[in-house]
């Protein structure tokens, strides 16, 4: 039986952007729950409006409610004054297609984006009145299902998290909903270790509570050991073969109120094989693969025509590298030519081709443009394998210019493997090399470079994961350096706080341990620690310290090359030598090429998963895998 | 270049919008219908719609009226139907009519509404003391409201009764207390309903709390010598 939720409009006035609550937005589904088989709410663990720019959460919506036989909604986490009135008046968290109880619901499946967005699952559960706790959750509670990136280093949530599923879930989540349903409709046969048990034994499914944990007498990680039969040693991610088919929805919700991007979004691809050391997300979703053009046409006219959107910006995990994208583009602007209707990319890439079709895009509007060198020298570039030259930034930065930009942004990461006060010194250098070919190019004194440096994190599934993250203290220093080397008022100079980067990267190469140090977090308030004005760095030492854990065996110990890791069961496909020669190389300042432009570099990502990359110009579905690694 | 007028309707999912989150979900309605609007001229064009008030966060309205330049003349029964086809839950256009390109701006003319404004009542109260109360705020001639805008930090003091031109009447029904009230605005601006609620709660012993009530408007005219003109009215002349 499912309750729904009614706030008092009166109350519901009072706290700020009540719209986040509301929902009633277009293309939003509203299903009768008694006419489905299956009830699914999608959690979001932030605020409406980060939450609802997610695309992922959005294409498994629309893709779950195509089905007659689901209902699927969603709960985003209540901004802090939501959460005191529903506390006070003690409504507990809802849904917000038919305000039903999360607690009702069949399934509760978050996403896990960001490390420091674990504190607001619990607050969630703790909302919703779910037990945090997998083993206090009884029969009459929902399952809680999680994934995105998070989950391929599932350990800190192990304790809370009933299934992680790694990977693309477009195809697998039809199987994980008629499992579940196929085992409501036979009266729940074992209860819900019985539908776990079955899930345990489906691609991309890992069940925690199946896994025994082991330590040596030093307290290092040794492994992980099945305890129930179905429980596989090796957990490998769910993918899809078929990007150009596989679906993509048309109908967008269109939020009632502005959030973070806006817009009507175009997936190109999936995937990158550039081979960034230090980037997680691009060994995660391997391999590439490609949508056509005349496809990704078609999809952005219903889109458009759905929506009512104004822009379309062409996502991917690094846009300016799909294959026809002129021609994609070309064929954009002529469509939607006198429709009012701009194309943006999000990200470019650091050459003049970029700066070309940035040129096509923004026809009137000069905004800045953002490049993202990561490191100051090309000795560190090496290191990071980050294929650019200061021969590419300059061309692109003179091709930018020469047509009328003014302002460029540039990324940089600190903090990453070998580097010195030589490395940051070429940050500044570089700022100061794209700053004086404005003025030649333009003969003009107003161009403007920000500079924005990060502090690095090490992440699991990385040639970096064996890396020990630099001391705060360090981090500190160097980002004072850099200050000390920038002197012109028409360069301006960003960087971070080192200790949010600290607590992601314990949490990022986290074990089972980590999980109480969350609950002691949230036990002293630690919520929305993604937000610089709710994240308290002394509340998470204090936390840590209550649970008797160092988070500096975490964050800044080096790993041995050969130990046991806590997310080696999790497979993205890759296999450990690659990355362990990746790590080699890198040490060396040695490149790897693109895979999907030269040779294989033996990754085993095709192989292990039955895949192949998708290159709209390197010839459809071709086969260049080589098994000699 | 043809001038539509459209009365429209604010509710539901969308009582809670401020005005620019209004104006914008709107903007997506008329794109979605197909409706062929004018845009501005130059870097940032934007859509040539305008509405005859801002309604603010929380206050619904049974009808608001909004003007929009359309490229060509399209039968207004076809604008209708497809912008109520392409809706979100809590917008439906009512009526419209085409005006004269030059006809004044909504903005100008609208300058009386009409509200209900709702609470819970607070205490004991029946509809004869609610009576005595409205009857000694409409006897009044003079009604002081004091504001402190934290912006300026300056005191501001309105006369309620400039702008409460009609008797304000109430009922209780259950626990609600409802009060009907219209507020005009003159040169010197107008008066907020939650003020009005907050004056009657506080300077009248009305049973409810000064921050406890929600806003329905029910009309909003153009008022000259004591008379109420619908907006589309105006346009003709």
């Amino acid at each position: 039986m499912s309750h729904t939720v009614h706030i008092d409009p009166i109350l519901l006035g009072k706290v700020s952007k009540p719209a986040r609550y509301i929902g009633g937005e277009w293309n939003s589904v509203v299903k009768d729950h008694q006419t489905v088989k299956l009830t699914v709410a999608y959690a979001f663990p932030d605020v409406y409006e980060v939450s609802m720019s997610h695309l992922g959460l959005r294409i498994l919506y629309a893709l779950l409610n195509e089905r007659i036989d689901v209902a699927a909604e969603r709960v985003y986490t209540p901004w802090p004054d939501m959460e005191e009135l529903m506390l006070d008046k003690g409504y507990p968290l809802f849904s917000l297609e038919t305000k039903t109880r999360v607690c009702d619901f069949d399934v509760v499946g978050f996403t896990l984006q960001y490390e420091l967005s674990f504190s607001n699952i619990l607050n969630m559960l703790y909302l919703a009145g779910i037990p945090m706790l997998s083993k206090d959750r009884g029969e009459d509670m929902p399952l809680i299902i999680a994934g995105g990136p998070c989950a391929f280093n599932a350990e800190p949530l192990a304790d809370y998290i009933d299934v992680f599923c790694l990977g693309e879930s477009e195809e697998s989540v039809q199987l994980l909903a008629d499992t579940i349903i196929d085992w409501k409709e036979n009266g729940k046969p074992g209860g819900k270790k019985g539908v776990l048990k079955i899930l345990a034994g489906q691609q991309g499914n890992y069940i925690p509570a199946f896994y025994n944990v082991s330590y040596d007498e030093n307290g290092n990680f040794v492994s992980l050991t099945p305890s129930e039969p179905e429980a596989k040693t090796c957990i490998e991610k769910c993918i899809v073969a078929d990007e150009e088919h596989v679906f993509f929805p048309t109908k967008p919700i269109v939020p009632n109120i502005d959030i973070v991007h806006n817009r009507a979004v175009l997936e190109l691809f999936r995937g990158c094989s550039r081979g960034c050391r230090f980037c997680q997300a691009g060994m995660l979703y391997r391999p590439v693969r490609e949508k056509t053009p005349e496809h990704l046409l078609q999809l952005a006219k219903e889109i458009i025509a759905n929506s009512g959107y104004n822009e379309i910006s062409l996502m991917s995990l690094s846009s300016a590298d799909y294959s026809c994208l002129g021609e994609l583009v070309d064929m954009l602007l002529q469509e939607f030519e006198g429709k009012k209707v701009s194309v943006s990319l999000p990200s470019l890439r650091v050459d003049s081709f970029s700066v070309d079709i940035a040129k096509k895009v923004q026809q009137v509007r000069k905004s800045g443009l953002t490049f993202a060198p990561e490191a100051g020298t090309q000795r560190l570039r090496d290191v990071i394998n980050k294929g650019v030259t200061e021969e590419n930034m300059l061309a692109a930065c003179e091709n930018a210019f020469k047509n009328g930009w003014s302002t460029v942004k540039l990324y940089f990461m600190m903090g990453l493997p070998t580097e010195t006060d030589e490395d940051l010194a070429g940050i500044a250098d570089l700022a100061y090399k794209v700053l004086n070919l404005y003025r030649k190019i333009t003969g003009k004194n107003n161009g403007r470079v920000t500079v924005s440096v990060s502090s690095f994190v090490p992440k699991s599934h990385t040639a970096f994961q064996w890396f020990g993250q630099m001391p705060i203290e360090e981090i500190r220093r160097k980002q004072e350096y850099i200050k000390t080397l920038i002197r012109d008022k028409h360069i301006s100079y960003h960087y971070h706080d080192a200790k949010t980067g600290h607590i992601e990267a314990a949490f990022a190469r986290g074990d089972r341990r980590l999980g109480s140090v969350l609950m002691e977090a949230w036990k002293l308030g630690a919520k929305f620690d993604g937000w610089s004005e709710f994240f308290n760095y002394d509340r998470w030492l204090q936390a840590f310290a209550n649970a008797g854990v160092d988070p500096d065996y975490y964050a800044a110990r080096s790993r041995n090359v050969n130990e046991a890791l806590p997310w080696d069961h999790l497979s993205n496909g890759a296999v450990k030598p690659f990355l362990q020669r990746e790590w080699q190389r890198a040490a060396a300042g040695e490149l790897t090429p693109d895979c999907r432009h030269l040779s294989c570099t033996g990754c085993g990502v095709c192989p292990s998963l039955g895949v192949h990359i998708i290159d709209n110009k390197e010839g459809r579905d071709y086969e260049k895998t080589s098994f000699s690694c | 270049m043809k001038r539509l007028r459209l009365a429209v309707k604010k509710e539901k999912a969308l009582r809670f919008l401020s005005h620019l989150d209004f104006a914008r979900t709107v903007r997506y309605i008329i794109i979605r219908a197909g409706i062929p609007v004018c845009y501005s001229e130059g870097f940032n064009p934007h859509m040539k719609i305008s509405f005859a008030s801002a309604l603010g966060v929380g206050v619904a309205a049974d009808i608001e009226y909004m003007d929009m330049e359309l490229i060509e003349e399209i039968p207004v029964a076809e604008v209708i139907r497809s912008m109520n086809e392409k809706s979100s839950q809590g917008f439906a256009v009512l009526k419209g009519a085409y005006v004269d390109e030059k006809a004044p701006k909504l903005m100008a003319m609208a300058n009386y509404a009409v509200y209900e404004l709702s609470g819970p009542l607070v205490g004991i109260m029946d509809q004869g003391e609610l009576n005595t109360l409205l009857e000694k705020f409409n006897q009044s001639d003079t009604i002081i409201y004091e504001r402190f805008s934290p912006k300026t930090h300056r005191k501001r003091m309105i006369d309620v009764k400039e702008h409460i031109v009609e008797p304000v009447t109430g009922s209780i029904a259950g626990d609600t207390i409802s009060i009907r009230i219209g507020i005009l605005q003159n040169e010197n601006g107008a008066i907020k309903p939650g003020q009005v609620w907050e004056v009657l709660c506080e300077q009248f012993a009305m049973a409810a709390a000064a921050d406890m009530m929600l806003a329905r408007r029910i009309g909003i005219f153009h008022r000259a010598e004591g008379i109420c003109y619908s907006l589309f009215e105006v346009s003709d002349s």
